[in-house]
């Protein structure tokens, strides 16, 4: 007998002749987030991925643990796997199970039999345990419909697999089949929420953040960073792009109507992430706005900003309610670190009365007041890049 | 080249304590004092010493001193033990307004079991007044606790005045004092503070490493235990006692008071350099006001935010602090009670210096506090 880990595909198993390759990448994102843990023999049959461990001191509950968070799982289970005879399930049905058994008042078995050499049909198995089970226990009957666990036994080539329950896995397309998006990451709430939602549509992640020493902290920066390792739980290791944007910040001020400053900022921040982007083979931007949320985020201030990119920009939030925004925070474990007071501090810059409806060519005309290029071309020969990983 | 003048936040460790701790940790000095055999017998031994001397600094006796984690645990186990030991009679503590969150928070922990907190502010001269204490003391008044000196504007508070004053009115009212900012950089002569029933100190803002401080406890003076396990530390703080850092606290501590006078005039001469140099600049002014002592300095330089300066002096080497360390840039509540303006507020910060210090780093220090006034915007 062995303990090992099923794993269910989510929407991968829907795809045709290229699901082969989604299942590639998914294996290799659940090989690089257990390798630490020990050795496992990694393969997959129809749309199960069977995890077995090599070694015996692998604590199998810690690799679950580690999987429910990887995108592209629809589901997963501790499975036994037993030598294929019926005395065998029998036994095992009943010894590996008691305590669940002991605690619920309904079940149903569902009996998979790839092995069509096996001498027993599925019906046949059902029906069997489920007696075997009933006769046991006093207390609990067999409900079809609507069960409180199923006990399933599957028939496979080399082993008969039995299983209980199953636990939610984060669902989603593996990290890396979709392409590779460069999240413009912030200290704040949302753009780890947006960061998270993309990469579990299969984006790679990789992170830009802009820093403006000596108005923002190296403590700002330092949060910034916990943020993308948090978020590199979800997302494979997450290339961070710092960007020194002192200068510019100072020229906008200088040079540019107040109420559009953070307009003019935003613009040159996507002129300065497409461009690495570009150069690092990255083919979309992603943010954290949220529609009407701040003066930046009306419909026309996006309007504004979108009008600089030739990249699509995702913007996973923009339909979402602030305090959903911060529910999925929580549950990512972003939000106590985006909390913490280190803001990228600037009140100096934040106008006091931002344009709510700034309209394109303004700001252009505003933009043409200063020749920006040669100052963007310095910020980004400032890029500093760091890999952060949470492996 | 680094200049550190954050010393109220934290100090660097002294070559005395770091040497001997290493020969100490080195040795076979790694018995626990209270094991019945030699080994024990010996760190024993080691443990009665260190606690000599610290009574031969305080003026007190060796059962009187306790050795703690740090300030926060001894302000912890001194308010908290004394509240409790009174909580079925009085309820009234008296305290002032610009103590230690380690101070305040316990404090204002005890106003949910029916305890009255009364705060003495400072007068709008920004000092402190004996007979303001004084006369908030009533039947109900079962302890006064103030710091020395603070940690954020380095004003001083009058604890023999006040202690001798209160023992007058009620020579049952403890007298509780935190002297973690004053220990070590000015001189206190504790034989004159007989009426100061406990005092705190810390370690690691006297050149000791982090994770060593203590309380001295007058012996008759009965705390309640807060935290319960052995009999060690007149089961006021049980646990096996921390024997490395205890001993080397104590030979560093003896040799920065051994020297107090030397040390005083540096920190005098640092400060009237200091002070020589913010009139040189205008934009740089005093940010408090009041008596104040020598190594601690609040300044204001106009518009600049005290963070951004924090942030551009950083990135120069040079270490100060916006604020308090332990209040992560928070606007300061200390500031706030000595009423000023919240242009000020927004700008102040402050200069602690160690005996490290010297002339020449006040000179870089205002050279790029020139630089960043030509180069941060203002707010």
């Amino acid at each position: 007998m062995k303990e090992i880990i099923l794993i269910k595909n989510g929407e991968i198993a829907l795809k045709g002749l290229n699901r082969g390759n989604f299942e590639s990448i998914l294996i290799k994102n659940i090989n690089k987030q257990i390798e630490k843990l020990g050795r496992f023999k990694i393969s997959k049959s129809q749309s199960t991925i069977y995890i077995e461990p090599i070694d015996n001191n692998i604590n199998i509950d810690i690799v679950l643990d580690k999987l429910k968070d990887i995108f592209g799982i629809a589901t997963l289970c501790k499975a036994f796997a037993i030598e294929k005879n019926f005395e065998n399930i029998k036994q095992y049905s009943i010894t590996k199970f008691d305590e669940i058994f002991r605690n619920i008042s309904s079940f149903r078995v569902d009996a998979k039999r790839a092995d069509k050499t096996f001498p027993m049909l599925s019906t046949e198995i059902e029906s069997k345990i489920g007696e075997h089970i009933l006769n046991k226990y006093k207390n609990i009957s067999v409900n079809l419909k609507n069960p409180d666990i199923h006990l399933t036994v599957e028939i496979r080539e080399r082993f008969a697999y039995i299983y209980c329950g199953k636990i939610e896995g984060a669902k989603g397309m593996p990290v890396g089949s979709s392409g590779h998006g460069m999240l413009m990451l912030s200290g704040g709430i949302d753009s780890p929420v947006a960061g998270y939602m993309m990469a579990k549509r299969g984006l790679q992640i990789s992170a830009i953040h802009f820093i403006a020493p000596p108005y923002t902290s190296d403590k700002a920066e330092e949060k910034v960073k916990e943020l993308a390792l948090k978020l590199s739980k979800y997302t494979n290791t997450i290339a961070y792009y710092s960007i020194n944007f002192t200068e510019i910040q100072l020229a906008i001020k200088k040079y540019c109507d107040e109420n559009l400053f953070t307009i003019i900022m935003r613009r040159i921040m996507i002129i300065i992430s497409e461009k690495i982007a570009i150069s690092n083979n990255i083919n979309c931007l992603i943010s954290g706005e949220s529609l009407a949320q701040v003066a930046s985020q009306t419909l026309l201030a996006i309007s504004c900003t979108n009008e600089i990119a030739n990249m699509p920009i995702f913007r996973p939030l923009i339909g979402m309610d602030k305090l959903e925004i911060i529910d999925i925070a929580k549950k990512i474990d972003t939000f106590e670190t985006s909390i913490l007071p280190y803001e990228d501090c600037c009140t100096i810059f934040t106008p006091k009365h931002p344009k709510t409806k700034p309209d394109i060519t303004s700001v252009k005309i505003n933009e043409s007041k200063f020749d920006f290029m040669p100052i963007i071309e310095k910020a980004i020969l400032s890029v500093k890049l760091e890999m952060i990983s949470n492996y | 080249m680094e200049i550190y003048f954050d010393n109220c936040g934290t100090t660097k460790p002294s070559e005395i304590f770091t040497s001997n701790l290493s020969k100490f940790l080195l040795s076979d000095n790694y018995g626990n004092p209270s094991s019945l055999h030699k080994k024990g017998i010996q760190a024993d031994k080691i443990l009665k010493n260190a606690k000599n001397i610290l009574a031969s600094i305080f003026k007190c006796e060796q059962n009187e001193v306790i050795f703690t984690s740090g300030a926060t645990q001894s302000n912890n186990i001194a308010i908290l033990g004394v509240a409790y030991k009174f909580k079925n009679k009085n309820k009234n503590i008296i305290t002032s307004s610009i103590e230690h969150p380690s101070v305040i928070s316990p404090l204002y922990s005890l106003k949910k079991y029916g305890f009255e907190i009364i705060e003495i502010p400072p007068r709008y001269d920004g000092n402190f007044y004996s007979e303001d204490f004084i006369k908030k003391i009533n039947k109900d008044t079962i302890m006064i606790s103030m710091m020395n000196v603070n940690n954020e504007t380095g004003s001083i508070i009058p604890i023999k005045k006040i202690a001798d004053d209160a023992k007058k009115v009620s020579s049952d009212i403890i007298v509780h004092s935190d002297i973690v900012q004053s220990l070590g950089k000015i001189n206190i002569n504790f034989n004159e503070l007989k009426n100061i029933d406990i005092f705190t100190f810390s370690g690691h803002k006297l050149h000791s490493a982090k994770g060593i401080g203590g309380l001295i406890i007058r012996k008759n003076v009965k705390l309640n235990p807060v935290i319960f396990g052995g009999n060690q530390q007149n089961s006021i703080l049980p646990g096996t006692e921390n024997l490395p850092y205890i001993h080397c606290f104590s030979l560093n501590l003896l040799n920065i008071c051994d020297n107090i006078e030397k040390n005083i005039e540096i920190y005098k001469n640092l400060y009237n350099h200091f002070i020589k140099n913010i009139d040189k600049y205008d934009f740089v002014k005093l940010g408090s006001f009041g008596k104040t002592v020598n190594h601690i300095i609040n300044i204001t330089v106009d518009k600049i935010h005290s963070e951004i300066l924090v942030n551009f002096l950083s990135s120069n080497n040079v270490f100060v602090s916006s604020g308090s360390s332990c209040s992560k840039g928070k606007k300061s509540r200390i500031l706030k009670e000595f009423n000023l303006s919240n242009d000020k507020l927004n700008s102040s910060i402050r200069i602690s210096f160690s005996t490290y210090n010297t002339i020449e780093e006040i000179n870089i220090f205002f050279d790029i506090i020139n630089l960043a006034k030509g180069q941060i915007l203002n707010f």
